[in-house]
């Protein structure tokens, strides 16, 4: 199911959208960041069980920031509210961890854990961590249990990264720049098993940033436009197909103002 | 605090923190063997280097801290959902276990020399006692330096933090001189040593470094807890 498609440049004003069957929800309140250099002006999004929506905007426009946010993992404090299911995922920290999976843009652990090890520390923090579908994962993506985190390509850290953050099924998927840098075979495959992780219409909601519009076509329903820190605009992929013809003509135009 | 995040995270510390005690410990029994083989195997070389060794293994714990702000792996246990004070439980239990093994030498090596009087009053119970009670000494001091490392960048802590440490030293050299071990060890042999003394004693003892330990636990969980890395802010 696919919320209306709502353009609109916002500072704090809430997005609508139309009641989805499930409860799941994320909610952003007039969230805002300031850093010295840069500010992330006030924005709200909701988004609902079943979506998988697109952060999409240049270097520095805030993704990573947002993304990071609402894992429980910004450094910088921020103004206004996030919340998930109805509860504050700031004053939740670290519990809420447990509902939220998030890929970073690098992967974070112990260069001399192997593969194995870093899951099985990982697991015993998540008690809806399922074996099962962590090794399920694993043989898919190609990834060996004995391989030192250390001695991963580029493409096994996101895999390894993606593993990490799916192997408990958490109700958020937060994906931060998943395929950035990858090999069209790696991204392809990435893209892949992220779509069949999480299929439209589910239960759970997925957030991902990207600079490259063909993974907006493959995975979204909903983009999010980002741009200097401003939120410009909250749309569908079939507006924006039908405001210029192509999603990425549409996405171009949005960026540059037009 | 959850049992499973602390056991979880101290066998993390301590998979990583292993290695090293063997190697060092390894590395004393190895000085050891070369003075009896040189024949240098006098008292004082020996107990240097099954003291010195241990002592200088307080050292191991902070460094995993400041290494973990260096690799960002800090930052990869601060994503966890742990909370910092079960981060910071598992950095003192790894700490203080690291620790174990040279303390035990040490109270074996000190069991196996012939000590000069008066101290070869130290063995039987008092030698157990006193080889507990270096080991405890052992890790609080390891436990104050893992506080410090964690509350402080390195470079910061080679500042003056650095000076606090070295008038601390002094001042506790000064405390020894005043004591002076020998006659402790010739009142413990001699007496007349009131029945009440060792226990008020021991106890004076534990409340201090009991004061000691949760101070460096309260300052390491909040360093954990407000650990910022400076990564997130947009070029």
């Amino acid at each position: 199911m696919r919320p209306e498609a709502t353009v609109a440049t916002m500072r704090g004003e809430a997005t609508t959208s139309p009641p989805h069957p499930v409860e799941r929800r994320l909610e952003l309140r007039a969230f805002s960041v300031t850093y010295p250099l840069f500010t992330l002006e006030p924005m709200s999004l909701v988004l609902h069980g079943g979506e998988a929506v697109a952060l999409v905007g240049p270097n520095g426009s805030g993704k990573t920031t947002t993304l990071k946010a609402i894992a429980g993992r910004l450094a910088a404090d921020y103004r206004g509210g996030i919340y998930l299911d109805g509860v504050e995922v700031r004053s939740a920290l670290p519990a809420i961890r447990t509902s939220i999976g998030l890929v970073p843009e690098d992967l974070l652990g112990y260069r001399w854990l192997t593969v194995r090890q870093h899951l099985d520390f990982l697991r015993r923090f998540f008690p809806t961590w399922d074996r099962d579908y962590e090794r399920s994962l694993l043989a898919r993506l190609g990834l060996r249990d004995e391989v030192k985190l250390g001695a991963l390509s580029k493409g096994m850290r996101v895999k390894l990264s993606f593993v990490a953050a799916e192997a408990y099924r958490p109700p958020l998927l937060l994906l931060d720049e998943p395929t950035s840098g990858l090999d069209p075979v790696v991204r392809r495959e990435v893209i892949e098993i992220i779509r069949e992780c999480a299929p439209p219409g589910g239960d759970r909601i997925v957030l991902f940033s990207t600079h490259l519009l063909e993974d907006v076509e493959w995975l979204a329903e909903r983009v999010v436009v980002l741009k200097q820190g401003v939120l410009c605009a909250d749309t569908t992929l079939e507006a924006l197909r039908a405001r210029e013809g192509s999603v990425a003509g549409a996405l171009y135009g949005l960026l540059e103002g037009r | 605090m959850s049992a499973g995040h602390f056991k979880a995270l101290l066998g993390l510390e301590l998979r990583r923190l292993a290695p090293t005690v063997l190697r060092v410990q390894g590395a004393a029994l190895v000085l050891a063997a070369l003075f009896i083989l040189l024949g240098k195997a006098s008292t004082e070389n020996l107990l240097a280097a099954f003291i010195g060794t241990p002592i200088g293994a307080t050292l191991l714990a902070p460094m995993t801290i400041v290494r973990d702000k260096m690799e960002r792996t800090l930052e990869f246990l601060c994503t966890l959902p742990a909370t910092a004070g079960e981060i910071a439980a598992a950095r003192f239990a790894a700490a203080a276990l690291a620790l174990a093994p040279g303390a035990a030498l040490a109270g074996i090596a000190v069991a196996a020399v012939d000590l000069p009087t008066p101290f070869d009053v130290l063995h039987g119970g008092l030698l157990a006692a006193a080889t507990v009670g270096f080991w405890l000494l052992l890790s609080i001091a390891s436990w104050v330096l893992v506080a410090a490392a964690a509350a402080f960048e390195f470079a910061r802590l080679l500042r003056w933090p650095l000076v606090v440490v070295a008038l601390a030293v002094i001042l506790l050299l000064r405390i020894a001189e005043r004591v002076r071990p020998a006659d402790v060890a010739v009142a413990l042999r001699d007496g007349p040593i009131p029945p009440w003394a060792l226990p008020a004693a021991a106890s004076v003892l534990l409340v201090a470094l009991a004061a000691a330990a949760l101070f460096a636990f309260a300052i390491t969980r909040r360093a954990v807890a407000r650990y910022r890395p400076d990564l997130d802010q947009p070029l």
